[in-house]
């Protein structure tokens, strides 16, 4: 084959051209950090790293959520486990009017006490949380329970039912709340506002036997909300092992995703400065295989 | 007998002989860098001699030719894979662009779609006044946002990408015309028994651009004439004996639109955007779109001028190689985006709005669906929630201000699968049918894909669709560069050789100048004699 000079050329610049458009690439992605800069690097990994960011998002979304619940249900445990200590007071008071050494005046005393819990325990109900009351179903902007202010009865205000539904992970919806009748009626079949009415009632009117007859329906009560609270204690556990699931997702996920997209610093650097190297050897070769020509050797 | 005369003569044919090589030598050294230079060649031949006595006696050299040093049959094999290597280079101008367009970054549609998804949550956390609804509308304007710009930059691209393709078939259509008078200057001196060297260079350099636009096989005749077929198509582009304008020319399709009775075309004749023609012809006539070059027969545009009633047939070109095939080619891939765009646009609104509606029987929808037919560009925010948030229902109608219920659902369409194909009636009647309205459950299509799978798709097309026309410049540029080298290995010259050459004819001429020195010393002791 005949050689010419404009081959070398052509040749050399074509090279020098690859080495420079490679130097190029490597540089782009130690700066940019990323292996993948644009789609047509790599169209099935940008896929990848696109559903991995939306999920990564959304995990964080996942993660807020659930540590918003989990003040939610801290809220919701604080305040039954406030009502259970004042059921047990009553529980405690209806034990002691029972016994007949009680006289009138004395059971009038713990009547003001009992009113007083009743107050106490309507307050507990229209606990709020985030500007939300966390026992009213649906209606969380209007107060759920009220003293009825002559019978001294805890009755729905704004209280209804409805799920605060909360989803904690792809597709899985957690209601988080105890609704209104669940807190007023955890039995079923009496309300706590019927009940401390009438243990109110009996002691107003200084009646010790009859008082007695309410210590069961109080234990029962007392076991409703206790039950009630452990409900809670298990959301709240479920709620802390989402955490602990969401939290090592996202660690995976971001792994994953840097395994992807991130350089490796050192490879590429080394690869860098190899180019470098392929490069500035180009460079200084032109200089030698360019100039000599046979003219270069005619006297 | 031969006289010491006659031997003059031989003498003088070899020094003009060689001080023609040493020219033809210094011309090849001189246009040793020259754009589609090809290297000539003196070729000598031995005299007619004549005969003395019994001998055959020598008369001297000849020049016979300067011959171009040019193999025909690579020449043809370049143009087709400049043709190749053209298809390659202007597909991936486009893609490029398309790719900054439809891209993953951090501030793409991807992140635009996912902070809808979470301004949804942060609602069904909260779904009680009017902050999370604002933050709703935001994320919601965002997303619209971006779809506009993107459908409005897709559209930017393919009318620039129209332009090209119109700019480059004027260039073609020009490049034929100066072919054509090359032609005809090259049949003139071969008429003259002249050697037309340079001028076939120059036609060389012009059939070289030209295989770039268009795949061209080209074929010589006895005149030296060349005729231009489109190999696509073997449509003639140029024949042997086109006396005046060539037969057909290459135009482009501008703006095409059909209202159901008339299909009006704006042709941009010869590629000549400045004076668009505009033709109306009956509905379905033709099956083109923007950017498609067709064919049109000279002699028919002519009758048209005469008086702008026959309008002339228009033949699709079907060019399949050569920079026009490869922007046409990457013209339909940005409508195949643009309407895979258009896809998500609609699908996203239409279930969004769906869901907020129950099916548009209660309800304010998010999305403005005076035009129910939404696409990317025409995507926006209804008005209506612009101005007040507060009709944004989070939970059930009638409900309480706690229910965040219906904003739950919207928040989950990240996960869940909708029909692949939303064209039609598809999408209603799976939400017809998937969508739980008091449950507010929408199960997912078992076949389908997210509306994040949408998008990631097309992210996905235009990125194989880049890295493959990119692939293909790489390696149609290495088989590119090995035929030009050895083109050059032929046709290219050689400073070592010229300068050989140069030696070597010089000597030579030194040598018959030696000669006649010589005679002239014969002539001399000849005269001496006397």
């Amino acid at each position: 084959m005949r050689v010419t000079h404009k081959m070398l050329t052509d040749n050399y610049l074509s090279n020098l051209n690859r080495n420079l458009a490679a130097m190029q690439k490597s540089q782009e992605q130690l700066s940019g950090f990323s292996e993948i800069l644009r789609p047509s690097d790599d169209p099935y990994e940008i896929t990848r790293i696109m559903r991995m960011d939306s999920s990564l998002k959304k995990n964080e979304q996942y993660l807020s959520n659930i540590e918003n619940s989990l003040g939610w249900l801290d809220a919701t445990d604080t305040a039954l486990q406030s009502t259970i200590s004042a059921v047990q007071r009553v529980q405690d008071l209806v034990t002691q009017g029972s016994s007949e050494t009680y006289s009138e005046e004395q059971l009038s005393m713990i009547s003001d006490e009992v009113l007083e819990i009743i107050n106490e325990v309507t307050q507990y109900g229209n606990t709020s949380y985030q500007g939300r009351y966390i026992f009213a179903g649906h209606n969380t902007i209007e107060a759920p329970f009220e003293v009825d202010a002559l019978s001294k009865e805890i009755v729905y205000a704004g209280g209804t039912t409805g799920d605060i539904l909360t989803e904690i992970s792809p597709g899985v919806n957690v209601s988080i709340n105890i609704n209104a009748e669940d807190f007023l009626n955890p039995t079923g079949s009496v309300t706590i506002g019927e009940t401390f009415q009438n243990v109110y009632a009996e002691l107003v009117a200084g009646d010790s036997e009859q008082l007695a007859t309410y210590a069961d329906e109080i234990e029962e009560q007392l076991d409703a909300y206790l039950a009630l609270a452990s409900e809670v204690g298990a959301k709240t556990n479920r709620m802390e092992s989402a955490k602990e699931k969401n939290k090592a997702d996202t660690l995976n996920m971001t792994e994953i995703l840097s395994s992807i997209q991130d350089i490796d610093l050192a490879e590429k650097t080394v690869e860098h400065s190899a180019m470098k190297a392929v490069y500035n050897a180009t460079l200084s070769i032109g200089g030698h295989i360019l100039q000599p020509t046979l003219l270069d050797y005619l006297g | 007998m031969p006289g010491i005369f006659s031997t003059y003569n031989t003498a003088i044919k070899g020094l003009q002989a060689n001080s023609l090589a040493t020219k033809t030598a210094s011309n090849n050294i001189a246009n040793a860098e020259s754009q589609g230079y090809t290297r000539q060649r003196v070729i000598l031949q031995e005299s007619m001699p004549y005969s003395f006595s019994k001998f055959q006696v020598g008369t001297g050299v000849d020049v016979t030719n300067i011959e171009r040093v040019r193999d025909k049959y690579l020449d043809a094999q370049i143009w087709h894979e400049y043709a190749c290597y053209g298809s390659y280079t202007s597909a991936q101008y486009v893609m490029e662009q398309a790719e900054i367009i439809f891209n993953a970054d951090e501030t793409g549609l991807n992140n635009a779609l996912t902070e809808m998804w979470t301004a949804w949550s942060d609602l069904a956390e909260s779904p009680e006044g009017t902050n999370g609804r604002t933050i709703v509308l935001q994320a919601t304007e965002t997303f619209t946002g971006m779809l506009n710009q993107m459908a409005s930059q897709t559209q930017t691209l393919k009318s620039d990408t129209t332009d090209l393709i119109a700019s480059k078939t004027k260039e073609a259509n020009d490049l034929i015309s100066d072919i054509k008078a090359l032609n005809d200057q090259i049949y003139k001196m071969n008429l003259k028994g002249l050697e037309p060297n340079s001028l076939e260079d120059q036609r060389g350099v012009l059939l070289d651009k030209l295989s770039a636009l268009v795949n061209i096989n080209v074929d010589y005749n006895e005149d030296s004439k060349v005729m231009i077929t489109d190999a696509d198509t073997g449509e003639v582009l140029l024949a042997h004996d086109t006396a005046g304008e060539p037969d057909l020319k290459m135009s482009v399709i501008g703006n095409i639109t059909d209202d159901g009775t008339d299909q009006n075309i704006t042709v941009y004749r010869d590629g000549d955007t400045s004076s668009p023609v505009e033709i109306t012809v009956p509905s379905g006539t033709y099956d083109f779109s923007t950017g498609d070059v067709v064919y049109i027969e000279t002699q028919e545009w002519a009758e048209y001028d005469a008086d702008n009633t026959d309008i002339p047939p228009l033949t699709k070109a079907e060019l399949k190689e050569g920079e026009l095939a490869g922007n046409m080619e990457a013209l339909a891939k940005l409508e195949g985006y643009a309407s895979q765009l258009d896809d998500l646009a609609f699908a996203v609104a239409t279930t969004v709005n769906y869901i907020l509606t129950d099916g548009g029987t209660n309800g304010t929808p998010i999305f403005d669906d005076t035009n129910p037919d939404y696409t990317a560009a025409n995507i926006k925010v209804n008005p209506d929630v612009q101005d007040d948030v507060t009709l944004i229902e989070a939970g059930a109608f009638g409900g309480l201000p706690g229910d965040g219920a219906r904003a739950l659902l919207i928040s989950k369409l990240n996960e869940i699968s909708l029909p692949a194909d939303v064209s039609g009636t598809n999408l209603e009647d799976y939400l017809d049918n998937y969508y739980n309205e008091t449950e507010f459950t929408l199960e997912s299509d078992p076949s389908g894909r997210t509306l994040g799978g949408f998008y990631a798709d097309i992210v996905a097309t235009v990125g194989s669709d880049t890295q493959r026309a990119s692939n293909g410049v790489s390696t149609q540029a290495a088989l590119v560069a090995a035929l030009e080298e050895r083109e050059e290995s032929i046709s290219g010259v050689s400073i070592d050789e010229e300068t050989v050459n140069l030696i070597k004819y010089s000597d030579l001429y030194a040598a018959n100048s030696k000669v006649i020195s010589t005679l002239t010393e014969m002539l001399d002791a000849v005269l001496n004699m006397v």
